[in-house]
């Protein structure tokens, strides 16, 4: 028989094993058993003086109660310690809790921010491309009206130097552009003004032949130019 | 035509070959004179005059010089075998004929007579703008303003192609294309609703066939004319002589088609014409034997840029463009009468 004291903590860890609410949940175990630290300490106890009083007399009252007071301080060093354990674990475990708690909300504010900054980036993108489109086409606008007016331009002298080539040109040349000679009114009258000697007005005026009537083109004329309610054929043609 | 109240208001023709007036009688027939634009010059003496008097010839004296004029003149040219003197050519009054423009005035008195009230209107033709010639129709439109105001007359003009289509397509609501065949010049008009939409001249008429013809044919441009007038089918002629003719017309006819093209296309704010539309010749030059059918055979091969429905001669051809001329006329009076 070893000297050492029993390490009951040593024996419990050694014999159990561990496992989860849900593994055993798994096992089809839904009820287990549960000793807490007083019912151990009995059960020790009474194993103790069980096996004591199994061993008879060798042991005398005062050993006896040594013994089991050596058991209960041993079990209540390991029920302390475990205990101890379990809330430094408990502890470390909210701390670790409130840790990744934190982390997470950290984490999620910057991902929240580089959202907000891509938004912000992708509008001003958008602007920007909107704003030198914009731009752009109000520039090809105005080149299509520059092209266009000097493309015309130029067409009419085409078309003016083609038509006058197809007509037989004009006659002369010369850099000096035509002057016109007009007489004045005074001038031409003049022309006219002159009696001669003549018999054309002594002789009758020359007979004329009838041809036909202007008919309906008169009144068509009017009221094609206004003046002149329109004729009943026209009435009844429309 | 209202009836009762007599419409005043005359046309007149001013053609290079003849000058023709158109008025409305008090029963509304419209009554045509005509008088060829010619003169000749004879000599002067007190003989001369009275047998020219007695034999209703009509003359004149400027200075030294005594001019038969009109039908007279060029009767007497051919009897004289000499040419007649014209006061207009190309269309328009003639530079070189200062002496002219006296006799333009008698002529022209002969046929218009005395006004009928004060200041009556008078239109008369004038060309379009001619497009292959530098001749301008300013002088010739202020020439012409002054003779008829010297005649008593309230004057005023219309495109020669504008009153073609004031005379003859009356019916289709004055659109369509009128042209003037003259001796001097084709005057073209496009109207729509009565209103010309293009209009312009070329300096190639029916003197200008006899020219070329005369010139391939070694003959004299009278003698052309004279074979052209006898009568010559265009689209079967039977010798040398028709032939050239043939071709030339068609050469004419071709040219002038592809200037009504060529002008449409290039101008701006031509309307669009939603209907096909006629094509109205006149003009002694259009009255050529198969002359239409001709202009028919050239309008197919080409592409017109216009619709049109029929090619067809004026109802009268050689007095289409004063009756048009009198019709504007009458028109002015009516809208002055209010």
């Amino acid at each position: 028989m070893p000297d050492q004291p029993f390490d009951v903590r040593k024996a419990i860890d050694q014999s159990a094993s561990k496992s989860t609410l849900q593994e055993l949940a798994k096992k089809g175990i839904h009820r287990v058993k549960v000793l807490d630290e007083a019912m151990i300490q009995k059960l020790i106890r009474d194993a103790v003086e069980n096996i004591l009083s199994a061993r008879g007399g060798s042991l005398s009252t005062d050993e006896r109660e040594r013994v089991v007071k050596q058991s209960r301080q041993e079990l209540d060093r390991l029920v302390k310690e475990f205990s101890q354990d379990k809330a430094t674990l408990s502890t470390r475990e909210s701390d670790l809790r409130a840790e990744f708690a934190q982390r997470e909300r950290d984490y999620n504010k910057r991902i929240q921010d580089e959202i907000q900054k891509n938004a912000e980036m992708s509008q001003k993108m958008a602007t920007s491309l909107e704003s030198s489109r914009t731009h752009e086409d109000e520039l090809v606008k105005k080149m299509e009206v520059l092209f266009t007016k000097s493309l015309e331009g130029l067409n009419k002298k085409l078309t003016d130097l083609r038509l006058r080539s197809m007509a037989g040109g004009p006659m002369g040349g010369g850099g000096l552009e035509a002057v016109e000679l007009r007489p004045s009114q005074a001038t031409i009258e003049s022309l006219f003004s002159q009696e001669l000697e003549s018999n054309v007005k002594a002789m009758e005026k020359a007979e004329g032949k009838v041809g036909g009537k202007l008919g309906s083109a008169l009144d068509r004329l009017k009221n094609l130019r206004g003046g002149g309610a329109p004729k009943k054929d026209d009435e009844e043609k429309k | 035509m209202s009836e009762g109240k007599q419409q005043y208001g005359k046309g007149l023709d001013v053609g290079t070959v003849n000058l023709v007036a158109a008025e409305q009688n008090e029963s509304g027939d419209v009554v045509l004179r005509l008088k060829r634009n010619a003169f000749i010059d004879v000599p002067v003496d007190a003989y001369t005059k009275n047998m020219l008097t007695r034999l209703k010839v009509p003359y004149v004296v400027q200075g030294k010089k005594m001019y038969v004029l009109g039908d007279h003149a060029f009767e007497l040219a051919n009897v004289l075998n000499r040419n007649t003197r014209r006061p207009m050519k190309d269309g328009l009054i003639s530079p070189k004929e200062t002496d002219a423009l006296p006799v333009m005035k008698l002529l022209i008195g002969s046929i218009l007579g005395e006004p009928r009230v004060k200041d009556e209107v008078c239109f008369y033709s004038v060309p379009g703008d001619p497009i292959d010639s530098e001749l301008s129709v300013v002088y010739h439109k202020d020439l012409f303003d002054a003779v008829l105001r010297a005649l008593g007359y309230k004057p005023s003009h219309i495109i020669e192609g504008h009153a073609i289509v004031f005379a003859e397509l009356a019916e289709e609501d004055f659109t369509g294309i009128g042209i003037s065949c003259g001796g001097g010049m084709f005057n073209i008009c496009v109207a729509y609703k009565s209103m010309p939409a293009l209009f312009f001249s070329t300096s190639r008429g029916g003197d200008w066939i006899d020219n070329n013809v005369a010139n391939v044919l070694g003959v004299k441009p009278a003698k052309a004319s004279m074979i052209k007038e006898k009568g010559v089918d265009l689209m079967k002629p039977k010798n040398r002589e028709e032939d050239a003719i043939a071709i030339y017309y068609r050469n004419l006819v071709n040219y002038t088609l592809n200037n009504i093209k060529e002008r449409f296309l290039a101008a701006e704010n031509m309307p669009s014409f939603p209907e096909p539309i006629s094509i109205v010749f006149s003009g002694g030059t259009s009255m050529a034997g198969n002359f239409i059918e001709l202009v028919r055979a050239v309008y197919k091969e080409m592409e017109f840029p216009i619709p049109i429905k029929e090619i067809r001669m004026a109802s009268d051809p050689l007095n289409a463009t004063a009756k048009g001329a009198l019709t504007a006329a009458l028109l002015e009076t009516a809208q002055a009468a209010g």
